[in-house]
C-alpha cells in the first residue's frame, strides 16, 4: 500500500514553528537555527538526521522540556494546539503533547503497571473514578491488561515501552512525540511498537512526531519525512520524494534497502515516485516500466560507474580456515540464572580461528549470556565451554580476557578513567604489558581510530559515536585473537555502521575470529558471515546467511526480521543465491527479466 | 513482598499503629517481666505474619547490636545486674517492633501513608524512585563489573587497598549511569505532569474494613492494659 499523504492544505496546523533557534546553556553553537515547520492535524512526521543534529532538541520545545527544564538562548515562537509554548505552563503541555523517551526504563517510576500509567492522571488531579475509568480503557487498547499489577523489572523492553506510551496516552494528548523509541528494541519488537502507534493514530487520530533512525520500519507509514542538519530543516516532504534526492546518507540518513536498489537501478513506480518497500517494488515489476526499458539498452539498470558488481565483502583469508583449528567451543551446555531460570539449553557450538560469526535472535534469546561464557564471565552449570583449548572453569576470566575481547554494547558501562589515553592503558596495565609496549599500543590505537586528538581528553567530552570508536580501540589495542562485538550497531547512524563494516573487514582480513552478536539484519546480511540463530536459549539455525537468513519461517519463530532483500529476491523470483547488496541485486534484477523469469505480482 | 497473613491483610494505617504501639511499650515499661510480655507479643505478631524467617535474618544484627549494648552497660555499671540485660532487651525489642512494620508492608502501600500523612510530594518520589531503581542499579553495577573484569580488572585480588583502589573503574561509570538515569527520569516526569498540584489524587486507596477497627480498637485497649499495668511492675 503506498503512503498516502495528509498534507497539511486541509487540516489546521495543530504545531507551527516559526524562525525557532535555540542554544543551550554554556554550548557553543546553536543546536536549533532559524527552524520554520507547520504540521497539520494527524499528520504522522518522521525525523531523521544524524546525532546532534537538533532532532531531540526540536522535540523537546514541544512540551515544553525547552525552555522549562533545559535552559538556553531562546528566539522564535512555538505554537502548540493554539497555546504558545512559552507562555503556558508544562502541566498544560502535558495534557496537549504527550513524550515518549528513548529508554523503556528511565520513563516508569512507580511500582507497578498500573499505578504508572496513572501517574499523569494522578498529578493533575483528576477524580479516582476517572481515573480507573481511563487507566482500564488504555490497557486494553494497548493489550496490557494482564500487566496491570506487574512490577516494572519484570517486564521486557517492548512492554515497558507499551507502558510508556500507555501513561502517555491515558492524558488523551492531541500530539505524541516519540524520541527514538525503538532504538533499544531489536527490530521485530520495534515492527510491532511501530504498528501499533500507527494503530492508535488511525482509532483516535493523534499527530504524531517521530525521530527514528530505523526508516526501513517507518517509510510505510509515514506521511511526512523531515532532514535535519546541523540544527536545521534540510528536507520537509513526502517520503517518497524526499527519499529519491541524492547524497542523503551525508546527513546521517540511513535509506532503507529497497530505496537504495530503486535508486541504483533507476527504478520507479507507475506515478514516478521512488518505491519505499517491496510491495511498491512490485508494483514497478509489474509496470510498463520494464517492458519499456527492454527495448532500451540494459545499461540503465546497472550503475555505469561500477566496474565489479560482485565486490567481494568479506575478506577471510580462505586458506586459514582448512586449518580446522577451534577456537571456541561449546559441549552440551546449559546454564541457568540464580533464580532458577534457564538461559542457555543443550548449547552445542564450534567455532573455528579465522572464522566470522554473526550470533542473531531477539532480545532475550541467549545471546549476551552465550557470550559471556566464552571469555568465563559466567560458567555452564552443565557441559563444558572451551577457548583457545583452555577449559574456561579451569581459567580466571583475566586469563582469558587477554586472548578474548568483548566490546560490550554501553560504552558508558566502561569508561571511567581520566583520559583517553589512561583508558587504554587500563586493560594493558591489567594484563602486564611491559611500559614501552604500553605506550606504542596505545599510539597505534588512538591513530587507527582517529581518536589522536583527543588523547588528553576525558572520555566523557567524545560523543556517542566516539565512545564507541573508543571501547573498539581500547579492544584491539591488547590485540586479542577473539574479538566479540556485542550489539555494535545500537544506536549508531549510517556514517557509524559504515566505519563497523570496515572495521570488522579489516579484522577478518588479519585472520581474527570474530563473533558479532547483532539483531540488525540489515547490517548483517551484506557481510554473509555464518549465522548462528538463537531463540529461547537454544540454537535454532547454524549455517551460512543464505541457508538461515532465508528461512522466512525459521526467523519469524525466532522473532528476527528478514533482510529486505532477501523479501524482495523472493518476491520478484530472484534465483538464489540471493543478492548480497544493492549492485548485486540490480545485476541480478536484469539478468531475471531477461531470462523472462522475474514475477510481477498483482495486489 | 507480597505476604499473605492476618497482620498483611490489615491497612497499612493499622500496622504502623501496631508498630509503633510496640516500639512505645518497649521504651516505657520498667520491669523484666513487661519487658518479657512486651517480646512476647513482637515476636507473636511476627509469627501471625509468617515472616519468622525473615525477622530473625534481619534480627541478627539487631541482635548483635544488643549484646554490645549489654556487654558496654554490664562493665561499666555491673550494679544493678538486671539494667544491663533490661537494656539490651529493650534496644532488641524496640528494633523488632519497627521491623513488623517493614517486612509487612510493600513499597506501594508505604508510598499511600506517607502521602496520607500529608508527607511532601517530593520527599515521597524520593522514595519511590531509590526502590524501584536500587535493583535496576545493582545489575547495572554487575554489567559494569562484568565490562572491567573483561578488560583484566581482578576485583578479588590484592589487599584491602588496592581492592579499594580497584573499585573505582566499577563505581565511575555506576555514578554516570545513575546520573543519567535520573536527568532522564526528571524529564520523564515534568513531562507527565508531576507538580501540578500539591495534592495529587491517586489510583490506590486505603479502606479501613470492619476487622481494621477491630484491630485498632484492639491494640488501643492494649496499650491502655500495659500502661496500667506497667505502673504496679516497677523492678520485676
Amino acid at each position: 500500500m503506498a503512503c498516502i499523504s495528509l498534507y497539511s492544505g486541509n487540516s489546521r496546523n495543530i504545531i507551527e514553528i516559526r524562525g525557532l533557534s535555540f542554544r543551550y546553556h554554556g554550548a557553543d553553537r546553536d543546536s536549533l537555527e532559524n527552524v520554520n515547520l507547520e504540521i497539520g492535524e494527524r499528520e504522522i512526521v518522521v525525523i531523521a538526521g544524524h546525532s546532534g543534529s537538533g532532532k531531540s532538541t526540536l522535540l523537546r520545545c514541544l512540551n515544553g522540556l525547552i525552555p522549562f527544564q533545559h535552559s538556553g538562548t531562546y528566539v522564535g515562537e512555538v505554537l502548540v494546539a493554539g497555546r504558545k509554548v512559552t507562555e503556558s505552563r508544562m502541566s498544560e503541555l502535558a495534557k496537549s503533547v504527550g513524550f515518549v523517551f528513548q529508554n523503556p526504563e528511565n520513563q516508569i517510576f512507580m511500582f507497578s503497571v498500573e499505578r504508572d500509567i496513572a501517574f499523569g492522571l494522578e498529578n493533575l488531579g483528576f477524580p479516582r473514578e476517572e481515573i480507573r475509568r481511563r487507566v482500564d480503557e488504555i490497557m486494553d487498547l494497548l493489550g496490557i491488561k494482564g500487566l496491570a499489577l506487574r512490577a516494572p523489572h519484570e517486564l521486557s523492553d517492548g512492554q515497558k515501552q507499551r507502558v510508556a506510551i500507555a501513561g502517555v496516552m491515558v492524558m488523551r494528548p492531541e500530539i505524541i512525540v516519540l524520541d527514538e523509541p525503538t532504538s533499544l528494541l531489536d527490530p521485530f519488537a520495534a515492527r510491532e511498537l511501530l504498528q501499533l502507534i500507527l494503530r492508535l493514530r488511525n482509532e483516535l487520530g493523534m499527530t504524531i512526531l517521530i525521530v527514528e533512525h530505523r526508516l526501513d520500519l517507518l517509510t510505510r507509514l509515514a506521511t511526512r519525512l523531515i532532514v535535519m542538519d546541523r540544527g536545521r530543516i534540510m528536507f520537509n516532504g513526502q517520503p517518497e520524494v524526499i527519499l529519491s534526492e541524492e547524497g542523503l546518507s551525508n546527513y546521517g540518513v540511513l535509506e532503507p534497502t529497497i530505496v537504495r536498489l530503486a535508486k541504483q537501478s533507476r527504478l520507479r513506480r507507475p506515478d514516478g515516485k521512488i518505491p519505499l518497500n517491496v510491495e511498491d517494488f512490485l508494483e514497478v515489476s509489474k509496470a510498463d516500466l520494464f517492458r519499456k526499458n527492454a527495448s532500451k539498452p540494459i545499461i540503465p539498470f546497472l550503475d555505469q560507474h561500477s566496474k565489479n558488481p560482485y565486490e567481494p565483502l568479506q575478506e577471510i583469508a580462505e586458506e586459514s580456515l582448512g586449518r580446522h583449528e577451534a577456537a571456541v567451543s561449546f559441549e552440551g551446555v546449559d546454564y541457568s540464572r540464580d533464580n532458577g531460570v534457564a538461559a542457555l539449553i543443550g548449547i552445542s557450538l564450534d567455532i573455528r580461528k579465522g572464522e566470522t560469526v554473526a550470533i542473531m535472535g531477539a532480545n532475550g534469546a541467549g545471546k549476551s549470556t552465550l557470550i559471556r561464557h566464552i571469555n568465563g564471565l559466567l560458567k555452564p552449570t552443565h557441559g563444558k565451554v572451551t577457548t583457545l583449548g583452555v577449559e574456561t572453569r579451569m581459567a580466571s576470566v583475566a586469563s582469558l580476557s587477554r586472548k578474548v575481547g568483548i566490546v560490550f554494547q554501553n560504552p558508558n558501562s566502561q569508561l571511567f578513567a581520566q583520559t583517553v589515553e589512561s583508558e587504554i592503558e587500563f586493560a594493558l596495565k591489567n594484563f602486564g604489558f611491559p611500559p614501552q609496549a604500553i605506550k606504542e599500543r596505545v599510539e597505534w590505537a588512538l591513530d587507527s581510530f582517529d581518536l589522536s586528538r583527543y588523547s588528553d581528553s576525558s572520555p566523557m567530552e567524545l560523543s556517542g559515536g566516539e565512545r564507541k570508536r573508543l571501547c573498539i580501540a581500547l579492544v584491539l589495542a591488547w590485540e586479542p585473537e577473539i574479538i566479540i562485538l556485542d550489539e555494535p550497531t545500537v544506536g549508531q547512524d549510517s556514517n557509524q555502521k559504515e566505519k563497523l563494516v570496515e572495521i570488522i573487514k579489516m579484522l577478518g582480513s588479519q585472520n581474527k575470529t570474530v563473533i558479532i552478536v547483532s539483531h540488525d539484519v540489515e547490517f548483517i546480511w551484506p557481510l554473509q558471515p555464518r549465522i548462528v540463530l538463537m531463540s529461547h536459549g537454544r540454537i535454532v539455525g547454524d549455517g551460512p546467511a543464505q541457508t538461515v537468513l532465508t528461512d522466512e519461517d525459521l526467523l519469524n519463530r525466532a522473532r528476527v526480521v528478514t533482510p529486505q532483500l532477501v523479501e524482495l529476491s523472493k518476491a520478484i523470483g530472484l534465483s538464489r543465491p540471493f543478492p548480497r547488496n544493492v549492485k548485486e541485486a540490480s545485476v541480478k534484477m536484469t539478468e531475471t527479466f531477461e531470462k523472462g523469469t522475474m514475477r510481477t505480482r498483482t495486489r | 513482598m507480597r505476604g499473605q497473613s492476618v497482620i498483611h491483610r490489615l491497612d497499612p494505617r493499622v500496622r504502623l499503629l501496631l508498630s509503633v504501639s510496640l516500639f512505645l511499650m518497649s521504651l516505657v515499661v520498667r520491669s523484666i517481666f513487661m519487658l518479657s510480655a512486651t517480646l512476647f507479643v513482637i515476636i507473636a505478631t511476627t509469627l501471625l505474619a509468617r515472616t519468622a524467617k525473615r525477622f530473625f535474618k534481619s534480627m541478627s544484627f539487631a541482635a548483635v547490636l544488643s549484646a554490645i549494648a549489654f556487654v558496654f552497660n554490664f562493665f561499666l555499671y555491673p550494679e544493678p545486674f538486671h539494667s544491663a540485660v533490661i537494656l539490651a532487651v529493650r534496644l532488641f525489642a524496640i528494633i523488632g517492633a519497627t521491623s513488623i512494620f517493614f517486612l509487612t508492608t510493600t513499597p506501594d502501600e508505604l508510598e499511600l501513608v506517607m502521602r496520607w500523612f500529608r508527607f511532601p510530594s517530593d520527599f515521597v518520589m524520593v522514595f519511590v524512585i531509590a526502590v524501584r531503581f536500587v535493583p535496576i542499579l545493582i545489575l547495572d553495577a554487575l554489567q559494569i563489573m562484568d565490562a572491567q573484569r573483561s578488560r583484566g580488572l581482578e576485583l578479588e585480588k590484592g589487599n584491602f587497598v588496592k581492592r579499594l583502589r580497584n573499585t573505582t573503574p566499577v563505581i565511575v561509570p555506576l555514578l554516570a549511569t545513575a546520573v543519567s538515569r535520573s536527568l532522564d527520569l526528571a524529564e520523564a516526569m515534568d513531562s507527565r505532569a508531576y507538580g501540578a498540584t500539591t495534592r495529587p489524587t491517586s489510583l490506590h486507596k486505603m479502606t479501613m474494613k470492619r476487622s481494621d477497627w477491630l484491630t485498632t480498637a484492639l491494640i488501643v485497649v492494649g496499650i491502655l492494659i500495659g500502661f496500667y499495668f506497667n505502673s504496679f511492675f516497677t523492678i520485676f
